[in-house]
């Protein structure tokens, strides 16, 4: 399946949900590692990190992964 | 001491974290400054490697309020969305927000911030609102209910200073209850003291200190500034008179003054 990731489409191994998307990206070797705080959205809507084995995943989904940064 | 939603600071000065030459000058800036509250943001996880995690790191060690944005929104759906994705990420319900309505000036968007707002503060956030000194969207955005207001004294980056004080002014005067907070356009000292003088609560800077050719002297310079221009305010200006009027007392004149009558 293709996930767009940060707007990089990303070819994977078909995946059920949102947190087994995020285990694969380390075990893939897809050079898209999560780092250790982030907060996601999935297609534009933010997705609480309760919900992440729940929230299901198909082909050409949209994930927005964010970390943080210097901001003003 | 004062207090921003419902919390008790000592310093009336919030400080960004951005565009300083190392984290280790942002460090020493912010604690030149005495800032209580630092602003922080969000950006994709690049595919380089680098993964936030230093600067989290930083931030933890700093032990300050975070204040993230939505800077870079420029609709209210992504601005509730980067809000949310931020409260679970900082730990907090404050956010700056961030609509921007035009690029060129970075003039926020005041229909798509009042609309977030709503929604914003419907899920329990403290909306701080990165505003216009408008004083009907400001009258709106109370009603929606923000308690705090960010007016900008001149557009992002610019080190304009107050552009209007004039509306900042009347804004002080008409929303007695809000707590005002100028944010954006402060380049010097004396920017931040008239701020100050003029009865707002607050300052929030970032590039003036930034980039100065010693951030962590110009932090210091701010944050004192912010503290004068308190003080003035709470003592009371004197009245602006055209005459001039002599401070020292005629009585007792010396006798060759008298030669001039």
């Amino acid at each position: 399946m293709v996930i767009t990731l940060n707007g990089k489409p990303l070819q994977i191994t078909p995946v059920n949900n949102l947190q087994d998307f995020l285990d694969a990206l380390e075990t893939e070797n897809t050079a898209a590692i999560p780092p250790k705080q982030f907060a996601v959205a999935l297609n534009s809507e933010f997705v609480p990190n309760s919900l992440y084995a729940s929230s299901p995943l198909s082909d050409g989904d949209v994930v927005e992964l964010l970390i943080p940064m210097q901001g003003g | 001491m004062w207090t921003l939603a419902d919390t008790q600071l000592n310093s009336r000065l919030l400080l960004g974290s951005a565009l300083y030459p190392s984290p280790d000058i942002m460090c020493r800036a912010i604690e030149a400054s005495d800032s209580d509250v630092v602003t922080v943001s969000l950006r994709r996880q690049s595919f380089d490697g680098a993964d936030g995690e230093q600067f989290w790191q930083l931030l933890k060690s700093l032990e300050l309020r975070l204040l993230p944005n939505t800077a870079g929104c420029h609709s209210a759906k992504e601005a509730i969305t980067t809000a949310q994705m931020a409260r679970e990420l900082f730990g907090t319900r404050w956010v700056k927000l961030e609509v921007i309505g035009d690029d060129y000036s970075l003039q926020p968007d005041p229909f798509a911030l009042l609309e977030a707002s709503k929604e914003l503060i419907a899920q329990g956030f403290e909306v701080f609102p990165y505003c216009t000194d408008d004083l009907v969207l400001c009258e709106k955005l109370m009603s929606a209910g923000c308690r705090i207001l960010m007016p900008w004294g001149a557009p992002i980056g610019t080190g304009k200073g107050l552009i209007n004080p004039y509306a900042l002014r009347n804004l002080r005067q008409r929303l007695p209850e809000a707590t005002l907070i100028v944010d954006a356009g402060i380049g010097a000292p004396s920017h931040a003291s008239q701020a100050m003088e003029l009865g707002f609560d607050a300052v929030l800077l970032n590039t003036a200190v930034a980039q100065a050719n010693v951030p962590v002297k110009m932090a210091r310079a701010m944050g004192l500034a912010v503290e004068a221009g308190r003080l003035a305010y709470e003592a009371g200006l004197m009245h602006q008179q055209d005459t001039a009027k002599p401070s020292t007392p005629t009585l007792g004149t010396p006798f060759w003054h008298q030669n001039h009558e």
